[in-house]
C-alpha cells in the first residue's frame, strides 16, 4: 500500500506541450477522478502513470519508489481500457487470469483468484464464454476483473464507461464504487463526464489544456470553484456567468450587467466600485417571484424544459442567456414574466480578466 | 421502382454461367472422362477416290483414247478414339516411379517453400510494423516481385544461378546441375517471389490489431516474445491459416519456374506433378495418364484445403 505522487510532470508530443508542471499527491486508497474536456491531457497523464507514455520531465513515484524508468509490468498498476482491450481469442476466465499466467503464478491460485473475481463481478456463469459473445456491460466487467485479480497498488481506469448506454453507466458506476469500498485500492479514474466525476470521486482533479485547474472534493469544487472554467465544467446545467461591473447605489454595492440590470452582492465581498467582474450563480440557487428579494430583476421566459419535479427555465439578461432550475409549481411558460434573485450565500465572483475567484 | 422479372435476371446471369460452364466445368468433367479412357489417335482409311492426273499446265492428262487419266488415292482421316479403360490409368499413375518422384518433389517443395515464406513474411511484417524512416518506399519496393511473371522470373534466376559465368558462379555451388541443389534453387525462386505477398498480408493484419490489446499485455509482461506468442500470433492465426491455404493451393501447381529454370532436371530431380502431367499430355499424347495424374493431385489438394477451411471456419465462428 502506498501513496502515488506526481511531481512537476511535463509531457511533449514532438514540440507540442500537452502537460504543464502537473503536481498531484494521491493518498493510499483514494479514488481520484481526472476530469476535463477532450484533449486536456487526462488520458496522457493516466498512461504516463501506467508507463505507456514517456515522462519528459518530472517524477512519478509510488510510495518511496520513483517509477519513471520502470517497465509498465514492474509498476504494480493495472488498467481498464476504454475499449476494454479483452483478448478476443481467450475465454473470460483466461482473460481474467492472463496477467497472473504471465507472472507464472501457480495454476491452482490463478483458478481461485479468477473464481473470486468472477463472483465479485457476477461473471461466474460466463467464465467459459469468449468476449465476442458478451454484452457491453459484461465486457466491461471482465475488463475490471482482469484488473482486480492482480491485486495491484493502483487501479487506472481510462474512460471505462463511455461505451455503455446511460442506464448501464449508472449501474456500473455503483459497481465500481462498491468494488472500491471492498478492495480499497488507490484508483485513478479518467472521464470527461463531470457527473461521473462528482458521483464517484473522493477527490476530483480538473484538467484543462494540460494544466491542473483545481483539485478538491466534489463538494469543494461545486461550492468553491477556483475559476470560471471549473465553475462551468462542474455542475449540470452549468453555472450562469454574467459579465459586468460593480456599481454603488443608495450606499450599497451592486453588480451591474451589460444591460444595466442590478444584482445584489454579498456584503463581505472583497471588491471595489468600477471593478469588472464575472457574476456567477448556479441555476438551482435562485429565488423566484414571492420568494425573491426586493432587488429582484424581471425576466421573461424564453424556453422551458421540464425535468420532472423541476423545470429548467431559460431567459435572457441583456444578450446573455441564463438557465434557472426552479420547481415546476411556479408554472413558468414561454412568454411569462417573473421575478428572480440569486441566493446571496451562493454567489460566485470571478475576476473578468483572469477568471480567478475573488 | 423497377420490378425485375425473374427470368430477366436469369438472362443477365446467363453469360457468366455459360462462361463458367464452358471454360471450367466442362473441361473439368471432360478430363475426368479422359482419365478413364485410353486416347488413341488413329489414321483410318475411309475410302478410295479417283482423281485426274494433271500435267505441268494444270490440265488433266488424257490417254490416247481421249479418256482422262486418273489415279486412285486412299482417303485418310485422323480419328481420336476414346477407349474406356476404367481405373487402369490410375493404377498406372500410382505405380509409376516417375509420378511418385514428382509427387514427392512437389510435396517437399510446397512444405518447405510455404513454411519459409510464412516465417519470413511474419518476421518482415514484425520489422515493418513500426515507424521507420522510408517505410512506405521500402514496402513498395518489397512487393515488386509479386507483379512479375513467374516464367520470366525463372529465366532471371537461370541467369543468376548459371554455374559457368553467372554472378554466383564464384561460390562453386552446382545450383542447377546437382540433383540435391536444384530443388532448393526452385524453392528459392518461389520464396523470392511470394514472401512479399505473405509479408504484405501479415503487415495489414498486424496493423489491424488494436493498440490497446498490446498495451494491456505490456502491463503484464516485459517479454516481447511472450506478447507475440500469447497475444499477437493467436490473433493472426486466422490470417496465417488463410495465407497457408492460398500459398499451398498456388504452389502445388508449380509449373512456370520449372519450365524456364530447370526443365525438370537434372534428370527428373525437379519434375513437379504439373510439369510431368503437361509433358505426358502434350509431348507423349497420353491424355489418360495426364488426366488421371491431375485428378489424383486435385483430390490431395482438395482434402488439404477442406481440412483448413473447417479450421478457418471454426476460428471465425
Amino acid at each position: 500500500m502506498a501513496d502515488l505522487t506526481i511531481n512537476n510532470v511535463n509531457k511533449f508530443y514532438d514540440k507540442t506541450q500537452v502537460l504543464f508542471d502537473v503536481n498531484l499527491s494521491i493518498k493510499d486508497g483514494e479514488f481520484i477522478v481526472l476530469v476535463g474536456p477532450s484533449g486536456c491531457g487526462k488520458s496522457t497523464l493516466l498512461r504516463m502513470i501506467a508507463g505507456l507514455e514517456d515522462i519528459n520531465s518530472g517524477e512519478i513515484s509510488l510510495g518511496n519508489k520513483v517509477i519513471n524508468q520502470l517497465a509498465p509490468r514492474d509498476r504494480d498498476v493495472s488498467m481498464v481500457f476504454q475499449n476494454y482491450a479483452l483478448y478476443p481469442h481467450l475465454s473470460v476466465a483466461k482473460n481474467i487470469g492472463f496477467s497472473l499466467r504471465m507472472r507464472k503464478v501457480e495454476k491452482s491460485i490463478i483458478d481461485k483468484k479468477v473464481a473470486d473475481a468472477a463472483e465479485m463481478l457476477g461473471l461466474t456463469h460466463l467464465l467459459s464464454r469468449l468476449p465476442r459473445n458478451l454484452s457491453g456491460g459484461e465486457r466491461q466487467r471482465v475488463a475490471m476483473g482482469r484488473a482486480i485479480v492482480r491485486d495491484p497498488e493502483v487501479f487506472l481506469f481510462d474512460e471505462p464507461l463511455s461505451n455503455l448506454d446511460a442506464k448501464l453507466r449508472v449501474m456500473m458506476r455503483n459497481q465500481i464504487k462498491e468494488i472500491h469500498y471492498e478492495v480499497k485500492t488507490t484508483t485513478v479514474y479518467v472521464t470527461h463526464d463531470q457527473i461521473e466525476a462528482m458521483t464517484m470521486a473522493d477527490k476530483i482533479v480538473v484538467l484543462n489544456g494540460g494544466i491542473v485547474e483545481q483539485v478538491g472534493s466534489p463538494d469543494e469544487l461545486y461550492d468553491n470553484p477556483s475559476n470560471t472554467f471549473v465553475a462551468s465544467f462542474i455542475g449540470s446545467p452549468s453555472m450562469n456567468q454574467i459579465h459586468g461591473k460593480i456599481v454603488s447605489e443608495k450606499g450599497k454595492k451592486y453588480f451591474q450587467s451589460k444591460d444595466n440590470s442590478l444584482f445584489l452582492l454579498p456584503e463581505n465581498a472583497n471588491i471595489s466600485e468600477g471593478q469588472e467582474i464575472i457574476y456567477g450563480f448556479r441555476p438551482e440557487h435562485v429565488d423566484i417571484n414571492q420568494a425573491a428579494s426586493d432587488d429582484a430583476i424581471n425576466l421573461t421566459v424564453k424556453v422551458d424544459q421540464p425535468t420532472g419535479s423541476q423545470s429548467l427555465v431559460f431567459a435572457n439578461v441583456g444578450d446573455q442567456e441564463i438557465c434557472l432550475d426552479v420547481p415546476k409549481s411556479h408554472l413558468l411558460k414561454p412568454g411569462n414574466e417573473f421575478k428572480m434573485s440569486p441566493q446571496l450565500d451562493n454567489i460566485h465572483i470571478f475576476d473578468s480578466e483572469t477568471g480567478k475567484r475573488i | 421502382m423497377i420490378r425485375w422479372d425473374k427470368r430477366i435476371k436469369l438472362l443477365f446471369l446467363l453469360p457468366a454461367v455459360i462462361w463458367v460452364l464452358a471454360l471450367t466445368i466442362a473441361p473439368l468433367f471432360f478430363s475426368l472422362y479422359l482419365s478413364f479412357t485410353d486416347v488413341k489417335r488413329e489414321v483410318v482409311i475411309t475410302g478410295v477416290e479417283e482423281i485426274p492426273i494433271l500435267d505441268k499446265d494444270g490440265n488433266p492428262k488424257t490417254r490416247s483414247d481421249g479418256s482422262i487419266r486418273t489415279k486412285k488415292v486412299k482417303q485418310k482421316e485422323l480419328q481420336i478414339k476414346y477407349d474406356w479403360v476404367g481405373f487402369k490409368k490410375y493404377k498406372r499413375v500410382v505405380n509409376d516411379q516417375e509420378y511418385q518422384d514428382a509427387a514427392k518433389f512437389t510435396f517437399i517443395y510446397v512444405i518447405i517453400s510455404v513454411f519459409v515464406e510464412i516465417v519470413l513474411g511474419l518476421f518482415l511484417a514484425f520489422l515493418f510494423n513500426r515507424r521507420i524512416y522510408g517505410r512506405g518506399f521500402m514496402r513498395s519496393l518489397m512487393i515488386l516481385p509479386i507483379f512479375a511473371t513467374p516464367f520470366a522470373i525463372g529465366f532471371m534466376f537461370f541467369t543468376i544461378l548459371f554455374e559457368v559465368s553467372g554472378p554466383l558462379a564464384w561460390m562453386g555451388i552446382p545450383f542447377l546441375s546437382n540433383h540435391n541443389w536444384a530443388p532448393f534453387s526452385v524453392m528459392l525462386v518461389d520464396i523470392w517471389q511470394w514472401t512479399p505477398f505473405c509479408f504484405l498480408v501479415f503487415l495489414a493484419a498486424l496493423q489491424g490489431i488494436p493498440d490497446d490489446l498490446i498495451e494491456a499485455a505490456t502491463l503484464d509482461t516485459k517479454s516481447a516474445y511472450k506478447i507475440w506468442t500469447s497475444v499477437i500470433l493467436p490473433l493472426l492465426q486466422p490470417i496465417i491459416v488463410l495465407v497457408i491455404l492460398l500459398r499451398v493451393a498456388e504452389s502445388a501447381k508449380l509449373y512456370d519456374y520449372i519450365a524456364s529454370l530447370t526443365k525438370g532436371g537434372p534428370g527428373t530431380a525437379t519434375q513437379s506433378v504439373s510439369f510431368l502431367v503437361f509433358n505426358k499430355a502434350f509431348k507423349m499424347n497420353d491424355f489418360g495418364y495426364a488426366s488421371a495424374g491431375s485428378f489424383l493431385m486435385l483430390i490431395v489438394v482438395m482434402i488439404f484445403v477442406m481440412l483448413f477451411f473447417t479450421r478457418l471456419r471454426k476460428t471465425y465462428e
